[in-house]
């Protein structure tokens, strides 16, 4: 059989890779097949685009090689076809042209696939396997051959065994120079046929090879594995199969992850074993939630990374979790960018070498969360924002725990790696500098540290990876504010700026040891420009302090932060009767939430605020926000003799008759606790008996962050006199 | 003399608030200047109110002394007044120190001790004069020598974060004052000429101690944003101090309750928030474009009480304006007692007078009745600082 692709002599006998690819969409004895029926067909039926997904490879393999972007040339590439109908009239290609994938096909090629593999150990196999697949037993699986189900010999005469081709492909004695590095993946349609268990364990499949001792199996293989129930058809009813339609993304630039400079200080990119599998496992997980579905991924083996493909640029980022740009046609709108960093490989408890300087500091447990959190409040008021949310960027590293809490931050968005957080930024800028009447809005939450008075590093999840300076993966919050001033460049940039940094700013003695330690610059700043933003920044913690979460929740600040947000920072407009929370007033109520959360869980938190001045509303209220009301009465002696009225001057209140209500006598509990809308009120206390006579009247404004009053009684009244 | 006020003996050692107030009207080396002009003046010359700000701010709190929430301790004053200030207000003459470098590094130094003597203690901080813009995060001021040709450009100037930064606690003073109000009545505008010199070097204030906890209270109030000018009343004060002792005076003024007791007062969150409308005000009146900024460390706490509730501007509008005519606004106490009916039509227009702070009740009644009109029923409605604008909608609809 000749390969499709062939450059064998051309590469005198150079190392490259060797593809075996094969698609069965039509298998003639299974229902709505051509031939006479299966026996038992275990109720499979034709499908739809498993040679599709298959020509899709080879052309991915031919235009890689064409790029050079293939870690060895590409040497030989077999392709064994079998097409549905549709797939023959719809193809540009002659797929029908080519060696279907009959028993004796596949056996051949096999043959001359492990032949070439094994002519150099630095050869590089690679196999791509869409159809159908049987469990045959607990630990085997098989795949399905076009001319299954033909009748002839047993049921699984014409069905492979991954195991034992898999195993054929490892080094022995008669193959020492076996390619070491081989990939497979397997895209197939799983049968579990329950009803015939046992029988099947004694039940065989067709050999590929025979077995052969195998000394030591130094091998890095791969196996990419996804089984989409066979009872289930393909929920996206694309023309690729489900598992290759990511596949390709990933390969092609989406599972992408940076490598080292090479010697002239380039920096190179590449898809490898690992970065393609955590990219593949993100996707399932994701799409297993959305779909209600059960596709099972995972990757077998594996335990040495390779490279799969090189990259001419960096993998496109995926960021962008919210854009309506289109929809605004230029109008002022909120331009975000949210970024949380909970996984940091580099730093104590990581998954990759420990940094020289890690500064003591471990893995997070809810910044990630933290970051969701205040990108789902954005998405949840968008309409009730000063101008409505533009776009949200979005960038997490969120640690397993986080993403045990919610499952929705697998593969969501990019992680937070310098060069993500480089492309979000610049994109993130463009779009904030199109309307002066916009809002940019940035939110970190991971680690942070201070270099000297006034400043703040931000810690990026690479930090540490060993790569330039220290701080390489790091920026500072005011190189990030004062490039989104409204500088030459950007003369129309949103005039109001949000920045919320929720990380510690604590100093370490590590500074001490260098002359200065750079961090990564995010802009080029320009000298010398009338400022004019209101640009406010809100820091979770006071220099020389720490940022404190609630493990697997969030952290106090953004728990704060979001409470203020959603009310506890409301101000009523007395002009226009109107409720909003402003900078100012979110920047009151913050102290006070902080304040609250802090003695509630017993925590340290600080906070401070720089670069307020005039204010600026952030969202508008659709009703006064809910108070916690407390009244106290002193002395409590006159809890017994009194009876208060609580009267609401803005409306009716809820579950009262009217605009008023009257208080328990005596008060009780004391002190006395109700949720009330916020506005005005009037307070009145009446003495008992004779209860007509009001010896204490007050009028008073209830908000969020004022909601206790004491009435105090003196001491005439409480012996009987009245006013 | 520096020291213009101390009650240092008299408070034993209670916490109580210590002020650095500073203001260069006169430079020597700019232009209009006295002494050999400096080599690179950068177009700056004299100021004319800046000494006579300064002054007013010393007055009042020493007029205020009792009324902060610790009793004024020290005050330091140093005063650079140019001659029409010295005739406009005499008292300018010797009254303080001159504020050359020297001076202000000692005053500094001094002030520190005091603030660093306990927690408690709070610190005031004014200068106005000269101020220029090193970089987007410090702004420096101009002392009185500045340009006297001796040193480096910078020689007689002082970064506003070196001071700031250097009053903060540190191993050698724990006791640090907590609470401390900075106000930097200056203008903040690059200097090009500036970003010529391979590296600026300003006179520091104080060293700095690396990664000291830091939880001060401490905003510092800029009069001026990045790149703009704070503007002066000729021969009077600035804009931002006028506006200033007019919120810390009441229009700044918020109601707390504190153990049950009611007390207007100031704080920085309520300075915040009125500067904001009565700078506005300024800038209407004088068609101006001041912008003030708050940086540093800004937390919440009280800064002036008040005598009483605070007298509040309230401005009256009738919507829609032809029911004018017809619009008989009364206004009674929270009690429901009335106090007053308005002019028919409302003269002036839009309507404007002052009242204490407090609850009252509007309502209006259309005399004689039209059917495109109708009453406003009372309501009580909060009148409190900084300002109370009322739209009285009459419209039948």
């Amino acid at each position: 059989m000749i390969p499709i692709f062939d450059e064998r002599n051309n590469l005198h006998g150079q190392p490259g890779l060797h593809a075996l690819i094969v698609g069965v969409s039509t298998y003639p004895h299974l229902s709505g097949g051509t031939g006479t029926p299966a026996p038992d067909s275990f109720g499979m039926t034709q499908l739809p685009s498993s040679v599709s997904s298959a020509y899709k490879m080879y052309r991915w393999l031919v235009e890689r090689e064409q790029q050079k972007y293939l870690p060895v040339p590409l040497a030989t590439c077999r392709l064994l076809l079998s097409p549905s109908l549709i797939e023959v009239e719809s193809s540009t290609t002659s797929v029908d042209q080519i060696a279907s994938c009959t028993l004796d096909h596949f056996l051949i090629a096999t043959k001359q696939w492990r032949d070439d593999a094994s002519t150099h150990q630095d050869n590089v196999t690679f196999f791509y396997f869409a159809g159908y697949d049987l469990q045959k037993s607990e630990h085997e699986q098989v795949l399905l051959l076009e001319n299954f189900g033909d009748g002839v010999g047993g049921t699984l005469r014409n069905t492979v065994s991954i195991y034992n081709l898999f195993n054929g492909m490892a080094r022995s004695p008669s193959r020492l120079s076996m390619a070491r590095t081989q990939i497979y993946f397997i895209d197939a349609c799983h049968i579990l046929p329950v009803h015939t268990k046992q029988q099947f364990e004694q039940m065989n499949a067709t050999d590929v090879f025979d077995p052969e001792f195998i000394e030591l199996d130094d091998r890095a293989a791969s196996i990419f594995y996804a089984e989409l129930p066979g009872d289930q058809a393909d929920p996206l009813k694309g023309d690729l199969t489900l598992f290759s339609k990511p596949l390709f993304d990933f390969l092609n630039g989406a599972a992408g992850e940076r490598m080292d400079e090479d010697g002239q200080g380039q920096v190179k990119w590449r898809v490898s074993v690992n970065s393609l599998n955590k990219a593949l496992e993100g996707y399932f997980k994701e799409l297993n939630r959305k779909l209600d579905i059960h596709v099972e991924y995972k990757l077998k083996r594996g335990a040495e990374d390779t490279t799969i493909s090189f990259l001419d640029t960096p993998p496109p980022v995926k960021t962008l979790v919210f854009n309506k740009q289109n929809e605004l046609q230029g109008q002022p709108g909120l331009h975000a960018l949210i970024v949380g960093v909970s996984a940091y490989p580099h730093l104590l408890g990581g998954t990759g070498k420990l940094a020289r300087d890690h500064f003591g500091m471990p893995q997070l447990s809810c910044a990630a969360l933290t970051a969701y959190k205040i990108y789902c409040w954005l998405l949840e008021r968008q309409k009730d924002l000063a101008v409505p949310l533009a776009t949200c960027r979005l960038l997490l590293s969120p640690s397993a725990t986080e993403l045990e809490v919610e499952p929705k931050l697998h593969g969501l968005v990019d992680r937070c790696t310098l060069a993500n957080f480089l492309t979000a930024a610049t994109e993130w800028r463009a779009e904030a500098s199109l309307h002066k009447d916009s809002i940019a809005f940035f939110y970190f939450a991971g680690h942070g540290l201070q270099r000297e008075s006034g400043d703040q590093v931000l810690l990026l999840e690479n930090f540490g990876d060993g790569i330039g300076g220290t701080l390489r993966n790091t920026v500072e919050i005011s190189n990030i504010s004062n490039g989104l001033a409204p500088l030459s460049i950007q003369r129309d940039i949103a005039r109001t700026q949000l920045y919320f940094v929720d990380a510690c700013r604590t100093y370490s003695k590590v500074f001490q040891k260098y002359e200065w330690m750079n961090t990564s610059t995010v802009y080029d700043i320009e000298p010398n420009v009338f400022d004019d933003r209101r640009a406010p920044t809100f820091y979770a913690a006071v220099p020389g302090s720490q940022a404190y979460g609630i493990q697997g929740d969030q952290t106090i600040f953004s728990k704060a932060l979001l409470q203020c947000l959603d009310g506890g920072a409301g101000y009523l407009d007395e002009q226009d009767d109107q409720w909003y929370i402003s900078v100012n007033s979110l920047n009151n109520a913050l102290d006070y939430q902080i304040r609250e959360l802090n003695q509630e869980i017993g925590a340290e938190q600080s906070y401070k605020t720089i670069g307020l001045g005039t204010d600026v509303i952030i969202r508008r209220l659709n009703q006064p926000p809910l108070v916690n009301f407390v009244l106290e009465v002193e002395p409590l002696e006159a809890l017994e003799v009194i009876r208060v009225e609580i009267t609401y001057l803005d409306g009716n209140l809820k579950n009262t008759t009217g605009n008023s209500f009257e208080l328990p006598v005596p008060v009780k509990p004391h002190s006395y606790r109700y949720q009330l809308p916020g506005g005005h009120y009037t307070i009145t206390v009446k003495i008992i008996p004779p209860d007509q006579d009001i010896i204490y009247y007050k009028p008073f404004t209830l908000t969020p962050t004022n909601p206790k009053r004491t009435v105090k009684i003196t001491a005439p009244f409480l012996n009987g006199d009245t006013l | 003399m520096t020291l213009v006020f101390d009650r240092r003996s008299e408070l034993q050692g209670q916490p109580g608030l210590h002020a650095l107030i500073v203001g260069v009207s006169a430079y020597p080396h700019l232009r209009g200047g006295t002494g050999t002009p400096a080599s690179d003046s950068f177009g700056l010359q004299q100021l004319s109110s800046s000494a006579m700000t300064a002054y007013k701010m010393y007055q009042w709190i020493l007029e205020r002394q009792n009324h902060l929430p610790v009793p004024l301790a020290t005050c330091r004053l140093l005063l650079s007044p140019s001659q029409e200030e010295k005739l406009t207000e005499p008292n300018l003459h010797n009254l303080a120190d001159p504020c050359t470098l020297e001076n202000f590094l000692a005053a500094a130094y001094q002030w520190r001790d005091d603030a660093s003597s306990q927690q408690d203690n709070t610190t005031f901080f004014y200068f106005v004069g000269h101020g220029v813009q090193s970089s987007k995060a410090d702004a420096i001021v101009l002392l009185e020598n500045f340009g006297d040709g001796i040193g480096g450009l910078l020689r007689n100037a002082v970064s506003i974060n070196n001071l700031f930064g250097g009053m903060a606690n540190s191993k050698a003073r724990p006791h640090m004052a907590q609470t401390q109000l900075y106000f930097v009545d200056t203008s903040q505008f690059p200097f090009s000429e500036l970003r010529k010199l391979e590296l600026i070097e300003i006179s520091p204030v104080f060293d700095i101690k690396l990664g000291e906890y830091d939880e001060r209270r401490a905003p510092i109030f800029y009069a001026a944003i990045p790149g703009s000018t704070a503007y002066t009343l000729r021969e009077s004060q600035t804009i931002f101090s006028k506006a200033l002792l007019q919120c810390l005076n009441g229009e700044a003024g918020e109601l707390r309750e504190h153990d049950g007791q009611e007390q207007w007062c100031v704080s920085i969150h309520s300075l915040i928030r009125a500067l904001e409308i009565e700078i506005d005000e300024w800038n209407k009146m004088l068609g101006a474009d001041q912008n003030f900024i708050v940086s540093g460390l800004v937390g919440d706490t009280i800064i002036h009480y008040l005598d009483g509730p605070p007298l509040v501007d309230f401005i009256l509008e009738v919507v829609p304006i032809d029911a004018l005519p017809f619009t008989q606004i009364e206004i009674r106490d929270s009690q429901g007692d009335r106090l007053f009916g308005l002019p028919v039509p409302l003269n002036p227009y839009p309507y404007r007078s002052q009242l204490p702070a407090g609850f009252y009740e509007i309502s209006a009644k259309i005399n004689p009745p039209d059917q495109r009109f109708r009453d406003l029923k009372p309501r009580m409605r909060p009148i409190m600082p900084p300002r109370f604008q009322l739209k009285v909608r009459v419209d039948a609809s």
